[in-house]
């Protein structure tokens, strides 16, 4: 789900760029000491799940966790997906360094989402909200890499081969593969640590105490 | 796993001396955003070759070997090769010369920008790289955060490459299916679970020690010179490029 | 005044676990204490609680006399050093080095005083060879003194240690034994929180027994005799006592019992 260096045009990425700043203002605004520690082990845990493989076809896809940390971050999940893509392209040449901007907002922005869906349908069971909250991350990141590429060049969307149409055919298999694992992930965080919401929220019980 | 490995072969070449060693490492990674961004900018797919040698040849006399580049290209090649396949398509009838050029022009960018970054990274040791993060003015609390991830990184790639062992060890094969998908579910969040109770230790071990949001680090190594001479040098190379590209008559 | 003083203190975790349920003792100043219990027994909770780290949900806390609170806090943590059980929740810098200067550093010591105790903190734990590896892939054995080292740079007055014997080779036991001495008698308070029996008996002054959250014995050493008591709490006898169960004198460590052994063949 990362697109690299060269492949947006320059309007696109310098856009993309600004408001992934904001985004990031916003994400760590009111930011406390006690924060930083679950923010940056969520950083970490985004860039280690791109090493579960698992195979299929020639390739293999690995899940992402957009909704995970949205549903375990709220409003700081861009700022851990910022700090993880920031890892992933020093580290692997993962994604790249202008895009940094362009790929926070493909997988930051349905975090947060995710994230607010999954407090939204506190009525329901955790396994369907989860699964959602996997799902929708998944599928915002994708339509976010599409239009990115659209905006960019109409190349990338010509034909049955069309970039566009690859992108959205490997990612299908994603789809899944993360709802149910978020979903999964869930039940499991939610029977053992059910105060585990997000930071705002957990915040907001310990006041209330 | 291959990629369990990568971040062992970060440090390997930070040991070496060269040019780019001895770099102050926060004007380097300034000078290599803005050598990226420029290489971005530009348009001619024939320039776009040139930075990419540019980048090429920085690697190559910071003592990077050849053939550890290019083992870090596999990694982006297959997806550029895909890439040119469905851009050279076209409509989707034969190859497309417009698409083809698209094609090579991302892709020199793109590795030109890989090139740069192995290169920014591989020239100095990790902790270096981090210690420069904390040296800039930069909000203390997400460097903050970007420190732990780091080391916790190395934490969490232990414990997934101990866990893949003890599947493998009984037996356990990743297909797509349920199962994996479930199996790694419950691995992803009870390895979660003992992070975010390990989170909440840390806090506490860091406040132990005197902690209270504010992030002080020891004195960046003075900028000389020289340090100064290869940031215009650089900036220098990449702007000959764009007036270069934008048509300026040199 | 003493040590520390903790009257009546509870404290039950977020999900209900019952980890202190009315925990008094006192550990007058100098003192070589021991906090003796099995696992789950409560002593890191207990630990965490001298510096301020938990507050007590009930009950009173006075550490060097006083009861810390706010910004206070701060001087109670420069004066009360605490190593942590599991060296991964201390260490978190790129290499040994950085990560023991950071205690030092948030003292807001000029930069060669901090150098200056980071070599010496090294050195006190042999581990000046490790300075510039990263934490993450030194053995257990390593990141465990790398962690007492980032505590020992802070030169705090009373010392809290979590565990600090676990994981370490035997001759590191004997150095840290060494080192714990050499701390204390330089005037440190120090507490210490183990399952090795062994470890406890040859080295302190005083011994707490913790079980299920509850103080169930609090004396000097010779209540590691008290083989009831011991198996009340779940511990075994020191090795030791176990081997001199029936001799009129217990030794208290190796070179005594020595002395057992060679006057009785020779008499
Ligand atoms: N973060 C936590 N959340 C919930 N319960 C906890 C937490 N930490 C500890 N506990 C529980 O509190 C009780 C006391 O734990 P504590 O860690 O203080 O024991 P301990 O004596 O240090 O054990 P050990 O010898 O294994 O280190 C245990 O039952 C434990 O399960
Ligand atoms: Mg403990």
């Amino acid at each position: 789900m990362h697109i690299a260096d060269g492949v947006l045009g320059t309007p696109v990425v310098a856009a993309a760029a600004v408001v992934a700043a904001g985004t990031l203002v916003y994400a760590a605004r009111g930011m406390k000491s006690e924060d930083v520690p679950r923010v940056g082990l969520l950083a970490a845990a985004f860039f280690v799940s791109s090493l579960f493989r698992i195979p299929m076809g020639i390739t293999s896809v690995h899940p992402v966790l957009i909704g995970l940390t949205g549903v375990m971050l709220g409003r700081r999940a861009p700022l851990a997906i910022f700090l993880g893509l920031l890892l992933q392209a020093m580290l692997f040449g993962h994604g790249g360094l202008t895009t940094l901007g362009v790929n926070t907002l493909i997988m930051g922005l349905p975090a947060l989402f995710a994230g607010w869906a999954f407090a939204a349908t506190r009525r329901y069971p955790v396994l369907p909200r989860g699964f959602m909250a996997g799902v929708v991350g998944v599928i915002g990141g994708t339509l976010l890499v599409v239009a990115f590429l659209s905006l960019s060049s109409e190349m990338y969307s010509q034909g049955p081969f069309s970039l566009i149409n690859l992108v959205l055919l490997t990612h299908l298999p994603i789809v899944i593969i993360e709802g149910f694992l978020t979903g999964f992930a869930a039940r499991l965080l939610y029977r053992t640590r059910p105060e585990v919401l997000g930071i705002e929220e957990q915040r907001r019980e310990n006041r209330a105490e | 796993m291959s990629t369990l490995h990568i971040q062992q072969e970060v440090d390997t070449y930070a040991g070496l001396d060269s040019w780019m060693h001895r770099w102050e490492p926060r004007l380097k990674i300034g000078a290599g955003l803005v050598f990226v961004v420029g290489v971005v900018l530009l348009q001619s797919p024939l320039l776009a070759a040139v930075a990419l040698g540019i980048a090429v040849a920085a690697a190559v006399s910071s003592r990077l070997p050849l053939s550890f580049l290019i083992t870090r290209w596999l990694w982006v090649l297959p997806f550029l090769a895909i890439m040119a396949l469905s851009l050279s398509m076209g409509g989707g009838l034969g190859a497309s010369g417009e698409g083809l050029t698209l094609a090579f022009l991302v892709s020199m960018k793109a590795l030109t920008a890989l090139t740069i970054m192995i290169t920014l990274v591989g020239t100095q040791p990790l902790s270096a790289l981090m210690n420069a993060f904390t040296q800039m003015r930069l909000p203390h609390l997400p460097v903050m955060a970007l420190l732990l991830a780091c080391r916790y990184l190395f934490c969490f790639r232990d414990e997934l490459q101990v866990r893949q062992r003890a599947f493998a060890a009984r037996a356990f094969q990743p297909k797509p299916n349920r199962r994996t998908v479930s199996v790694y579910g419950e691995t992803t969040a009870s390895m979660l679970l003992g992070a975010l109770d390990r989170s909440e230790q840390v806090h506490r071990a860091m406040v132990a020690r005197g902690f209270d949001g504010r992030l002080r680090t020891s004195p960046p190594r003075a900028i000389n010179y020289t340090d100064l001479a290869k940031g215009v040098f650089s900036v220098a190379s990449v702007t000959l490029l764009l007036l270069v590209d934008r048509g300026f008559p040199i | 005044m003493n040590a520390l003083e903790i009257t009546d203190l509870h404290y039950t975790y977020p999900d209900g676990t019952k980890a202190l349920d009315g925990v008094s003792l006192t550990i007058p100043h100098y003192a070589r204490t021991v906090l003796l219990g099995a696992n789950g027994s409560g002593k890191s909770t207990l630990l965490l609680h001298t510096n301020g780290l938990l507050p007590p949900k009930r009950g009173r806390v006075q550490v060097l006399g006083q009861e810390w609170a706010g910004n206070d806090m701060r001087r109670l943590r420069e004066r009360v050093g605490m190593v942590f059980q599991d060296p991964d929740d201390q260490l978190f810098a790129t290499t040994v080095a950085d990560d023991v200067a950071f205690g030092p550093r948030n003292l807001g010591l000029d930069e060669s005083t901090v150098q200056e105790r980071v070599h010496q903190a090294l050195n006190e734990l042999e581990i000046l060879d490790l300075a510039h590896r990263p934490p993450h892939n030194l053995s257990l054995g390593q990141k465990k003194r790398a962690a007492i080292a980032g505590v020992l740079a802070m030169q705090p007055e009373m010392l809290v240690l979590d565990e600090p014997t676990a994981s370490l080779d035997p001759l590191a036991v004997r150095h840290l034994t060494t080192l714990l001495h050499t701390l204390h008698r330089q005037g440190r308070t120090i507490i210490l929180a183990t399952h090795n029996v062994d470890f406890a008996y040859q080295w302190a002054d005083q011994v707490i027994i913790l079980h299920r959250g509850q103080v169930l014995a609090s004396g000097d050493i010779t209540l590691l005799q008290d083989e009831a008591l011991l198996d009340k709490a779940s511990l075994e006898p020191p090795l030791l006592l176990q081997v001199f169960r029936d001799t009129p004198h217990r030794p208290r460590n190796t070179a005594e019992a020595n002395q057992i052994i060679r006057n009785t063949l020779l008499s």
